[in-house]
């Protein structure tokens, strides 16, 4: 997978895109063989070396927007760079910044529960890019989505895409927005069926 | 993630749940209250009863009889080691005649009738006049004798016509022992005797005197307290003098009572007081019982409210287990973004001891607050029968003590589930659901 490439990954349910996403992620140990980032092996690394590259290198969108009920857009956002230990006035303008780029400058205030679903995925994508990663991992990103949010969000995800230069990959069930990566990867059963 | 971030991120997460939390402070609260009004309680018993007790010397005190016990006497007495102040005694029998007729505002169970028709155990009849022990201290040091005040006040120090009398008297013209305040006021009248010589009969000097006060004394043998000149003036004209000539003999005294500076100068002061010859007794045993006895009570009391905390503690790791089972996802997102085990781990003991601070400090007032409205009960109760009230200080090693210790039982109580939280594995965020 090229450095600042766009990915796709598809298959049918249960072929293993999420788990393959998770170990990318580091979110899941590898448990057989390796896997590289760049010149970081991750297969080696250990939990918390695991926690410190999923917050420097990697960013994620989830289906589910994965945001926190508790806080307000901007602190979700806010929250990425909380456990990198930024200082609060830093974050907070680098969060203020990444919400207006996703267009949601003026619902910095507004808790999850008053968002739609297609501005909560954009609060997602805005703190998935707080960190400045290299990779941004997308599961299903518009998978809870009408299909108009579901296209403003995936462009969304490519313009930043292209703009920021980092590596993207997102898994979807949907065809058509499988087409839209220069890389497109299928999966079937835990193998790669097509690419 | 820094303390001060965690302690944001588990306000937040608090204030979203506030039904829960509410609960959870609720318990904690109830516990610290519980714990706090005992503690106060129990430590203003210790401190009070106890320091009442020991204040003045009654506790420290040793009772000196002998023969010869006069002024003179009691200068040796003073200036041997260890010895802080000592108090004469004098003690005489007079014929004691109730108030006729007797007027008991309330309470009494008497009703008024002549004097001298029947004996006091019988209602409605008064007491005969009787014979009793008058017992005479120096009462501008009342702190150094072993009298407590129960109702009204003491007499005058200098005054020949204010008494107090026992429970023993109440009891002997029919008030009964606990009824205090209808004795207060009332007026009786003492004779004290001169025997002729030669069988010439019996004189007597009749004082009226004013009943002051409610006490129980063990300075002598007898129901009444006088003050020291109103006896001495007794014991002069029973002597044959009019007690108020000069150049008398220094009357002897029936005991001495001696302070010794401290509890644990009561044996050394007993031993050199007996090496000049008088008999000694001292109840230096007492204070080290009554000690043990509040301290066992104190035992109880903060046992009952520990266990009362150690249930909220409980309730606290239910709370949080309960949170780990709903926020799987959640701490699976936190992780995700870059959280390591300890920032999950912080950010749930964080929660907890907020829950056992705010729970220790609201149920700490409110304990607080108890303790005041028993006191006031109980002061209402005092004042009642014409007793002291009973100050309640403020507690202030007990309020922090409950504060910080529900806040140090919830973080206990918080470990285990906050260690379970930190080991879920980061793939919780992908999980269904």
């Amino acid at each position: 997978m090229p450095a600042m490439g766009y990915c796709t990954l598809a298959g049918p349910s249960g072929a293993g895109k999420s788990t393959l996403l998770s170990l990318i992620g580091g979110l899941e140990p590898v448990q057989a063989g390796n896997l590289r980032i760049d010149d970081l092996d991750i297969s080696t690394l250990r939990r918390d070396d695991l926690a410190a590259y999923r917050r420097s290198t990697v960013g994620f969108v989830f289906q589910h927007f994965g945001l926190l009920d508790t806080l307000t857009a901007l602190e979700n956002v806010e929250l990425a760079a909380t456990l990198a230990g930024t200082r609060r006035r830093t974050r907070r303008r680098h969060a203020l910044e990444l919400l207006e780029a996703v267009g949601l400058g003026d619902r910095a205030d507004h808790r999850p529960p008053w968002l739609s679903g297609g501005e909560r995925q954009r609060v997602a994508i805005a703190r998935s890019l707080m960190n400045r990663p290299r990779l941004v991992l997308a599961d299903e990103p518009t998978g809870n989505l009408d299909e108009a949010s579901a296209i403003r969000v995936i462009e969304l995800l490519e313009d930043l895409h292209r703009s920021w230069g980092f590596t993207l990959v997102v898994v979807t069930h949907n065809r058509t927005l499988a087409a839209r990566g220069s890389m497109r990867v299928r999966l079937d059963r835990g193998s790669l069926a097509a690419a | 993630m820094s303390w001060r971030d965690a302690i944001g991120v588990a306000v937040r997460s608090l204030r979203r749940r506030k039904g829960r939390a509410a609960l959870t402070v609720g318990a904690v609260a109830l516990a610290a209250a519980l714990l706090t009004a005992l503690l106060t309680i129990a430590t203003t018993a210790r401190d009070r009863v106890l320091g009442q007790l020991a204040r003045g010397g009654p506790i420290s005190a040793i009772a000196v009889q002998g023969a010869g016990l006069d002024d003179a006497a009691i200068h040796r007495i003073l200036a041997l080691p260890g010895v802080k102040a000592a108090a004469p005694v004098a003690a005489a029998r007079v014929l004691v005649v109730p108030p006729a007729p007797p007027v008991y505002p309330r309470g009494s169970g008497r009703s008024p009738s002549p004097a001298g028709t029947g004996p006091a155990d019988e209602p409605g009849r008064v007491a005969d006049d009787f014979v009793d022990g008058v017992v005479g201290v120096d009462l501008r040091h009342p702190g150094l004798v072993p009298v407590t005040l129960l109702s009204g006040r003491l007499p005058d120090p200098s005054s020949r016509t204010e008494v107090a009398v026992t429970q023993g008297y109440l009891e002997r013209v029919g008030i009964g022992r606990k009824d205090l305040v209808p004795a207060l006021g009332t007026e009786l009248e003492l004779g004290a005797p001169r025997f002729l010589e030669g069988g010439g009969g019996v004189w007597a000097r009749w004082t009226r005197a004013v009943i002051v006060g409610v006490v129980a004394q063990d300075a002598g043998t007898g129901d009444i307290l006088a003050p020291l000149p109103m006896i001495r003036a007794d014991q002069a004209f029973g002597a044959g003098a009019d007690g108020a000539s000069s150049g008398e003999p220094s009357p002897t005294y029936a005991a001495v009572i001696v302070e010794a500076d401290s509890l644990d100068q009561v044996p050394p002061v007993r031993g050199e007081i007996e090496r000049i010859g008088y008999s000694t007794t001292a109840s230096d045993t007492l204070i080290t019982n009554v000690e043990r006895y509040i301290r066992v009570i104190e035992i109880v009391l903060s046992a009952i409210g520990i266990i009362a905390l150690a249930i909220a503690g409980l309730g606290i790791a239910d709370a949080l287990f309960a949170a780990v089972r709903e926020r799987r996802r959640e701490i699976g997102v936190l992780k995700a973004i870059g959280a390591r085990d300890r920032d999950v781990r912080r950010l749930f003991l964080v929660e907890a001891g907020l829950v056992g601070a705010v729970g220790g400090a609201v149920g700490t007032g409110m304990g607080w607050a108890s303790a005041r409205v028993v006191a006031a009960a109980v002061n209402e109760n005092l004042a009642k029968q014409g007793l002291a009230p009973v100050p309640v200080r403020f507690p202030t090693l007990i309020v922090a003590g409950c504060v910080l210790g529900s806040a140090c039982l919830a973080l206990l109580a918080g470990v285990v589930p906050a260690a379970r939280a930190s080991r879920l594995p980061a793939s919780e965020v992908m999980a269904e659901g």
